[in-house]
């Protein structure tokens, strides 16, 4: 547990280290503010539109963040040469692929903390409410949706080659579930032949990263989830990470390293 | 005697080079100058950004703001466009179609019963205006537990129970957008006017319908929107005028397609707003033959003969006087 805990840290130092999440940061406030500061009409405090914005460059940059960061950990541990000395300490590599998903992870949770943080301020004030519980359950499953994409890209990276392979296609395959995962079953029935049959495979097969939005909710002020529903969100996004993560882990373990 | 300077040693000095540069890009930009304020007035959207930065595809993202001030209209409950296909697709979706918005025309004034004088507005009576609170149909246990992540319920704005003041300028953005994007769609000038009525602002409501018309001029039903911002605002003898405008400016408008759904609804709007003033101001045999005007564009002709027979009870039929315009 503390060789995993370890690696994690060192991940999350490194992020931290890095200046990607300030820039993206300071992209959200700057496009946020300056949006806020648009005179509609005369009226102050409509505060939807800004908030749609807000947290779609949140979801944005998130999904850069997860995919982008954990796509280069096990390929620039490779390409410096210090997987090597790592492996040795000795460290499995179970431990190698848990610490860097417990890392990316966290480093997820601490700038989506820092996102929703800003989110949450603006929104508050200028809406004049705060429904905090419903904003700590979009954070909450905002979290359990980068678990999922960090172990996929994980996955990704001990499957194709090249980072940027790996960060095209599992942005990509991201991107499509959020936008037609949860169409793909009423598509299907529209199909009656083979391709149709294969759609409904793929739709039972993939993971729903789109219960994890619950955005609308959030933007038009709807009460929040019941605890069964953030619970069992909560198990689906455990059991999707870990499917992924033993997949890795089966790719890995016999994986030449140079 | 002095020596010679040889050739090399004369250097200009860089300021007079700047001098030199500065110059020449005066004159040059003196000469292209006219040249190009010829151009640039050839061009309509010559000040506006929004056209120079998106050119016609503009009008999509218009189309996609006013969906947008729709969707924040029914607080984020919207059919998906593989819903809406499904819906049009089954006959047997009739009923869940009838709970779902699946136009934008749900945002319209036309949506709203104040229009409605005659109850015969075939927006009333859509499917869109059914407040069931019925579903979609589920296809599996994935889509059902989907939809708890979603807003599953048809509400408007005005049932929004969180706390905030005045929820229904929630969508202004959105239309405003619209509007500025492509300014020569009607219905966003309609329509923001609408709402900017429907949340105390006449003034501007006023003010944003005048910009329509600065664009769309002349047209008869910014004219009448007009009217009903003064009618708001008590300024019953103004309104009026509009109102007489309005409907002078439908005949020529409409003159070559008043049977088109469009140009019948604006001429019952404006007739029966004409009708229902010249009541109001006890000028009845003014309002009956208002209405009298009116009864070959209603959609619902045998309501409102009914409405001029009421009229007529309390009508000496000899003082019936001449519509002052037609």
């Amino acid at each position: 547990m503390k060789k995993i805990s370890t690696i994690a840290r060192i991940v999350v130092l490194e992020m931290i280290r890095r200046k990607d999440v300030y820039v993206m940061f300071f992209l959200t406030a700057v496009i946020t503010l300056l949006l806020g500061s648009v005179n509609i009409f005369g009226e102050v405090g409509i505060a939807r539109y800004l908030k749609e914005v807000c947290l779609t460059l949140v979801w944005l940059f998130s999904v850069i963040i997860a995919i982008v960061s954990t796509a280069r950990q096990l390929p620039a541990e490779r390409e410096n040469r210090t997987i090597f000395p790592l492996l040795a300490k000795p460290v499995s590599r179970w431990q190698l692929l848990l610490g860097k998903f417990c890392g990316c992870w966290l480093a997820c949770l601490l700038s989506l903390a820092l996102f929703y943080s800003f989110f949450i301020f603006l929104s508050g004030t200028r809406e004049g409410i705060w429904p905090l519980l419903s904003y700590l359950q979009a954070f909450w499953l905002h979290c359990l949706f980068c678990a999922v994409v960090v172990a996929l890209s994980l996955l990704g990276s001990v499957v194709f080659s090249a980072v940027s392979a790996n960060v095209t296609i599992t942005t990509t395959l991201v991107v499509f579930i959020l936008l037609l995962g949860r169409h793909l079953h009423r598509i299907a029935t529209r199909i009656q032949d083979l391709r149709g049959r294969l759609l409904e495979v793929i739709y039972f097969a993939i993971p729903h990263l789109e219960w994890f939005d619950i955005r609308d909710l959030i933007i038009h002020n709807w009460p929040p989830l019941d605890l069964l529903t953030v619970v069992l969100d909560t198990a689906y996004a455990a059991l999707f990470s870990a499917i992924f993560l033993v997949l890795a882990w089966l790719r890995f373990r016999r994986q030449p390293l140079d | 005697m002095s020596k010679p300077c040889p050739a090399s040693a004369i250097r200009p000095a860089p300021a007079a080079v700047l001098l030199l540069l500065a110059a020449g890009a005066f004159a040059c930009a003196t000469l292209l100058q006219p040249r190009m304020a010829e151009l640039q007035a050839r061009n309509p959207t010559r000040d506006d950004p929004l056209a120079m930065l998106f050119g016609e595809g503009r009008k999509i993202l218009a189309a996609r703001a006013f969906a947008r001030a729709d969707i924040y209209m029914h607080r984020g409950f919207y059919p998906s466009i593989f819903e809406q296909a499904q819906d049009s697709d089954s006959a047997a979706a009739t009923a869940s179609a009838a709970v779902r918005p699946t136009t934008p025309q749900s945002i319209t004034p036309q949506h709203d019963a104040h229009n409605c004088h005659e109850h015969d507005c075939p927006h009333c009576h859509s499917a869109q205006c059914e407040h069931d609170h019925a579903h979609h149909q589920t296809l599996d246990w994935i889509e059902r537990h989907g939809r708890k992540h979603l807003p599953s319920e048809h509400t408007h704005l005005d049932a929004d129970q969180s706390g905030v003041e005045n929820p229904e300028r929630e969508i202004l953005p959105w239309l405003g957008l619209s509007a500025r994007l492509d300014p020569d769609e009607l219905d966003s000038w309609i329509v923001g006017a609408y709402w900017l009525q429907r949340v105390g602002k006449i003034d501007q409501a006023e003010e944003f319908l005048r910009q329509g018309l600065q664009h769309i001029p002349g047209h008869p039903n910014l004219i009448f929107e007009l009217g009903r911002c003064r009618l708001l605002a008590g300024d019953d003898a103004r309104a009026g005028e509009l109102w007489l405008r309005a409907w002078q400016s439908w005949q020529h408008f409409f003159a070559d397609d008043a049977d088109e759904d469009d140009a019948r609804l604006s001429a019952s709007q404006i007739l029966l707003h004409l009708a229902d003033l010249a009541r109001k101001q006890g000028r009845l045999a003014e309002s009956h033959q208002w209405l009298e005007t009116l009864l070959p564009y209603s959609p619902n002709p045998a309501t409102l003969r009914r409405r001029i027979q009421e009229l007529e009870r309390e009508l000496p039929p000899e003082s019936r006087p001449e519509v002052p315009t037609h």
